[in-house]
């Protein structure tokens, strides 16, 4: 081998040598010290077998409808407060109601939701009222979950409620709150008024649920549920409750809470009240909702429960006071007149509402013959059993209640009512500050006739000095100004010198109250249980007003004695007794011992309108200045030259015309003009309204309207703007804008809201204060006969506008008022 | 003589230099095997769980990653995801040793990924566990006016209760999961049973420990060391695993997600962690209520 050769095969060995450690070290790369050995943990055996679709089952029988011939007491259920639950989650609960004869009706908010400050939770407007009514005819409250607080006057009403026999549904669920704010979820500021805590937890069960651990069996059933004991019942989300509560089911001892650890067998539902609030046992408490709610309400024996729910809130037998009529009433009432009470129009209608009102609530109003009625001494009530009934009808509820409607004297003489409750009628007669001579009467032109008035009664001992007396004070009653009567002649026309003889109601409980000013409501229950409500008063007008306060259930401004309203009657009581017949009493010569001629003011209630004369302008100058213009003098300017024979009436020297006064004209002019106002009494409103039910034409004007204006401040007009909604009241004015006098003084804006009818004539222009606020609102009745209503108010003084524009706005008036 | 004596000695000098020189090149040079790290973190949703697919399978064939450690960060995710990367690791550990090292937290679905370890670390204050599975409230079946389908379950997949149930199925399939891996660690096997796990407590590593949650309370370093030991490697390399493989890892935003959670059906199985909830309420209001499937009308409740 040459030498060559011989380094050639060193190099290449060296070569070898260099990469070997490359080689052998990626060779290796693989090579471990010991092998990795991975864990041998088997299979997980994770099967499970699917749960085929189930076979149905036949669904629960439905339950029949009761037979009841009166819709009982609802269960009102608390929506108002934004409460995390809706009507459709109902349905099973409101089916058991059904068919225990209880109906559900939801008490919801107007409010939308997104209007409402969801940030301020104890902002939401007091309800109480809202509530009361609601309450009014309910025999159950449902509240759950509320998003909102309570306020303690709402929670007033609840106690109140409860203590009189309602019955309280309390449920706070613990998945019923998406917002996470415990504050929200503050049932409790309710509950706890009743003995109820609501925890703030929620119960689980990792051993035994239904597929889920929030899903708990309830083991222990006590007190009133002890009928379910050995049933399945299973709460979804429920939470634990505390206080002074008779528990009625418990979870068993594998089921613990969210919050209270460490304790077992905790309360779910429970009956709760206490005694302070007269609400011992009217209260269910529940922790769960959805155990009453479709489809967890199918599960098990879950139906059950709500079964015991539904008992619960069925059993309520609420003790219903006066305030709540007609709630305490069975299903057929007989109405009835005490005395010999020939109705009018008014009055009949009147009743016709409280006939809808009754068939509302699934009863009937039935006239009875007053001599099928029995109400004696003995306050027994037997005469309505006896009244045939159709053989067509299989079974008719029983007649047992009654209405009934008198004058004072007339339930005096007639019944007990008034003895028992400890009022007797009498007089009251002041000391004379003179004594007026027969022949004082007889110039007035006037035949007093107390028959004809009809406050005599065979109940009321009285001595013949007292009856002059009272003879004399019914004289006084009738005699009123005449407005077309001078100052002079009005002096000389009122009598002022006779001491009336006050007719009182003699209380044992408080002074005497004046009969005339009083409506008397009375509640009474005779054996039988039959209940009796009584409405008294002096007059029709008066017992009008007192079934208007049943019908409307306004007894805000009444006294509230046990089973008595003192309700006070504000018309004037001669106009009441002017524009009434009388009430009660008999009108016969042989009952009264006196001539029964008519008094001449008897006559008002048949007078037709334009019998006095056609217009009547009445300066409301009370508070007028000497420096003030009179509007009512420029109305009086016009109409004369129109050929009008106008009727002026001065506030300030003749008083406010009362609705005798008013009623013989077929247009009256109420006129303010320029001078600063004040609020009208509620009579002089009455007489006006009673003037507008018998078909009146009224026309307010002036810049502070009787009627018709709103709560604004007073404000200055610039401009006007005319519309075409009453084309005949703007027709031939100057111009469709009309620019008034500068310095004028402010004009209260009138309201915005009329009714359907109402009609804007003029606006205010765009340069006054209130723009676009109505300055001539037109109202007409829909009635197509002549005595149909029409109201015109003019929300300024017509002296504002220029001699032309006013005298073209008078005939246009006129025109419009006077038209047949 | 001497000239072939003199020579014979050169060229073993030249080649034991050469070997030499081999020697210590290949120590410097030549491939060794690699123990592989990687940081997981956020949610466990499809996107993360398939990068996290492609990183194993890459690793799992490489037969240069001798194993592999992960740092879990997570509070999890949906459930199928999370039982995607639970398998994926298990897989990954048939073949190489994977060990775990919890990184903040790992808890619902990040601990259902971590159990498939052969070994898990944690500090003394992370935040482990909370086995279990929430999801919107389901709702009933219900005729939708505009669509006509062929059965009553076709829109909403199940009743109610079928909901209800499913849920409970997945949550046993994840007690029943970790009961079977942490029983049999050899390190330090579970001492609670599946009732309390189900409660779905977040422990802390400390008591992790203490209940056989994880295995040991160390760092990643110890991570290493034991993946190596478990390889059975003694020379290896310890290399960033994405960077090694060209597989990036992205982690998801959980607010990324949210729009995928609004259009969540009630009834589809979740699996978050009880600390996303008010995550998700940093967002709007209605964000929450529609994630918790609430109705958009406050009265109204879905059971």
């Amino acid at each position: 081998m040459s030498s060559a050769h011989r380094w050639l095969l060193v190099l290449l060995a060296g070569i070898l040598l260099l990469a070997l450690p490359f080689a052998v070290r990626s060779a290796l790369t693989e090579w471990r010290t010991s092998p990795y050995r991975p864990a041998i943990t088997g299979q997980i055996e994770l099967a499970a077998t699917p749960e085929p679709t189930p076979t149905a089952v036949p669904a629960p029988r439905e339950p029949s409808a009761p037979v009841t011939h009166l819709r009982r007491g609802v269960v009102v259920v608390d929506l108002a407060h934004f409460n995390m639950v809706s009507p459709s989650q109902f349905q099973a609960l409101s089916a058991q109601l059904a068919a225990r004869g209880v109906a559900l009706r939801f008490w919801t908010n107007p409010t939308p939701m997104a209007s409402v400050d969801k940030t301020n939770l104890a902002g939401l407007p007091d309800q109480s009222d809202q509530l009361a009514n609601q309450l009014r005819d309910a025999s159950a409250l449902v509240v759950i979950s509320p998003l909102f607080l309570w306020k303690d006057t709402e929670i007033a009403v609840v106690e109140r409620f409860v203590a009189d026999g309602g019955r309280l549904l309390l449920i706070s669920d613990p998945d019923m709150l998406e917002v996470p704010d415990r504050f929200l979820r503050d049932l409790n500021r309710l509950a706890e008024r009743f003995g109820v805590v609501f925890h703030d937890d929620y119960l689980y069960d990792l051993i035994h649920n239904d597929r889920n651990f929030t899903h708990v069996y309830q083991s222990r059933f006590e007190d009133r549920a002890a009928k379910l004991q050995g049933k399945t019942i299973v709460f979804y989300g429920v939470r634990s409750l505390g206080g002074p509560i008779i528990s009625q089911v418990r979870t068993s001892d594998t089921v613990q809470s969210s919050l209270r650890t460490g304790l077992s067998g905790f309360t779910t539902v429970a009956i709760a009240g206490l005694t302070v609030n007269r609400s011992s046992g009217r209260v269910l408490a529940m922790g769960d909702f959805d155990v009453l709610t479709e489809p967890y309400v199918s599960r098990y024996d879950n139906r059950l429960m709500l079964e015991f729910v539904a008992d619960f809130l069925a059993a309520a037998q609420r003790e219903q006071e006066l305030a709540d009529f007609p709630a305490y009433l069975g299903a057929r009432v007989g109405l009835t007149f005490g005395g010999e009470l020939p109705l009018d129009a008014p009055f009949l209608a009147q009743v016709s509402q409280l006939q809808q009102l009754l068939e509302t609530g699934g009863r009937t109003l039935e006239l009875v013959n007053p001599r099928h009625v029995l109400l004696t001494t003995t306050v027994t009530f037997h005469a309505l059993t006896g009244t045939p009934q159709p053989s067509a009808a299989p079974d008719p509820p029983p007649l047992n209640d009654l209405i009934y409607v008198a004058s004072y004297e007339a339930a005096e003489r007639e019944t007990i009512l008034l003895r028992d409750i400890g009022i007797r009628l009498t007089e009251i007669t002041p000391t004379p500050t003179a004594t007026p001579t027969p022949s004082d009467i007889p110039t007035l032109g006037v035949t007093p006739s107390p028959a004809g008035l009809g406050m005599s009664s065979p109940a009321l001992t009285t001595t013949p000095k007292e009856e002059e007396e009272e003879h004399a004070s019914h004289v006084t009653a009738e005699v009123t100004p005449t407005p077309s009567a001078t100052p002079e002649e009005e002096a000389t026309l009122t009598p002022t010198s006779t001491p009336a003889a006050t007719r009182v109601l003699e209380t044992s409980f408080s002074p005497p109250l004046l009969l005339d000013e009083t409506v008397l409501i009375l509640r009474r229950q005779i054996p039988g249980d039959t209940q009796i409500t009584a409405v008294l008063g002096s007059d029709l007008a008066a017992l009008e007003s007192g079934l208007d306060r049943l019908v409307t259930r306004n007894f805000a401004d009444c006294v509230t004695r046990p089973d008595v309203l003192i309700c006070p009657f504000q018309l004037e009581e001669s106009s009441a007794v002017h524009e009434r017949p009388p009430t009660g009493t008999p009108t016969s010569e042989a009952a009264t011992g006196q001539p029964t001629e008519t008094p001449t003011v008897q006559e008002t209630p048949g007078v037709p309108l334009g019998s006095k004369g056609e217009v009547l302008v009445v300066d409301d100058n009370r508070t007028a200045t000497a420096d003030d213009p009179r509007e009512a003098d420029l109305y009086v300017r016009i109409l004369e030259e129109m050929g009008r024979a106008p009727v002026l009436w001065h506030t300030k020297s003749d008083g406010d015309p009362n609705v005798q006064d008013l009623v013989g004209y077929r247009w009256v002019i109420w006129s303010r003009g320029v001078y600063r106002g004040e609020p009208a009494q509620t009579k002089t409103l009455a007489a006006l309204a009673l003037y507008l039910e018998r078909g009146g034409h009224l026309t307010i004007s002036g810049r502070t309207p009787v009627l018709g204006g709103s709560n604004r401040p007073a404000s200055v007009i610039a401009d006007i703007v005319l519309t075409d909604e009453v084309p005949p009241l703007v027709v031939g004015l100057s111009s469709s804008t009309i620019t008034l006098a500068p310095d004028l003084p402010p004009a209260v804006p009138l309201g915005d809201q009329w009714g359907g009818d109402a009609k804007v004539a003029m606006r205010r222009g765009p340069n006054s204060a209130d723009a676009d606020a109505p300055v001539l609102v037109a109202l007409k009745s829909d009635d197509a006969s002549e005595e149909a209503r029409r109201v015109i108010i003019l929300g300024m003084a017509l002296n504002w506008l220029s001699d032309a524009d006013s005298t073209q706005l008078v005939r246009n008036m006129a025109t419009w008022m006077l038209e047949r | 003589m001497r000239p072939r004596l003199w020579r014979i000695g050169v060229e073993l000098i030249f080649l034991l230099t050469c070997l030499a020189i081999g020697l210590v090149l290949s120590m410097r040079f030549a491939p060794r095997p690699i123990i592989g790290t990687m940081h997981f973190e956020g949610l466990i949703v499809p996107p993360s769980a398939r990068q996290m697919w492609n990183i194993l399978e890459a690793a799992r064939r490489d037969p240069r990653v001798a194993g592999i450690v992960i740092e879990v960060s997570s509070f999890g995710g949906d459930a199928s995801s999370s039982e995607k990367l639970y398998h994926a690791m298990a897989k990954f550990r048939q073949e190489k040793p994977l060990v775990v090292v919890i990184d903040g937290e790992a808890t619902s679905g990040g601990y259902y990924a971590a159990i498939a370890a052969n070994k898990i670390y944690a500090t003394a204050a992370a935040a482990v566990g909370n086995i279990g599975v929430w999801m919107s409230r389901p709702t009933d079946p219900m005729i939708v006016p505009d669509v006509l389908s062929t059965g009553p379950y076709k829109l909403g997949g199940g009743s109610r209760f079928d909901n209800i149930r499913q849920l409970e199925m997945v949550k046993d399939a994840f007690v029943t999961t970790v009961l079977h891996e942490r029983t049999q660690s050899p390190y330090n096997p579970l001492r609670i049973d599946g009732s309390i796990l189900e409660e779905g407590h977040i422990y802390l590593g400390s008591e992790a420990l203490a209940l056989g949650m994880v295995d040991a309370l160390g760092s990643i370093s110890d991570a290493i060391a034991d993946v190596a030991m478990l390889a059975g490697v003694e020379q290896y390399e310890v290399r960033d695993l994405t960077e090694y493989l060209g597989l990036p890892f992205q982690p998801v935003d959980p607010f990324q997600v949210l729009g995928t959670l609004r259009r969540t059906w009630p009834g589809e199985v979740l699996l978050l962690d009880t600390r996303f909830i008010p995550l998700v309420n940093q967002e709007t209001e209605s964000t929450s209520l529609e994630i918790a499937g609430a109705p958009a009308s406050p009265g109204e409740k879905t059971p």
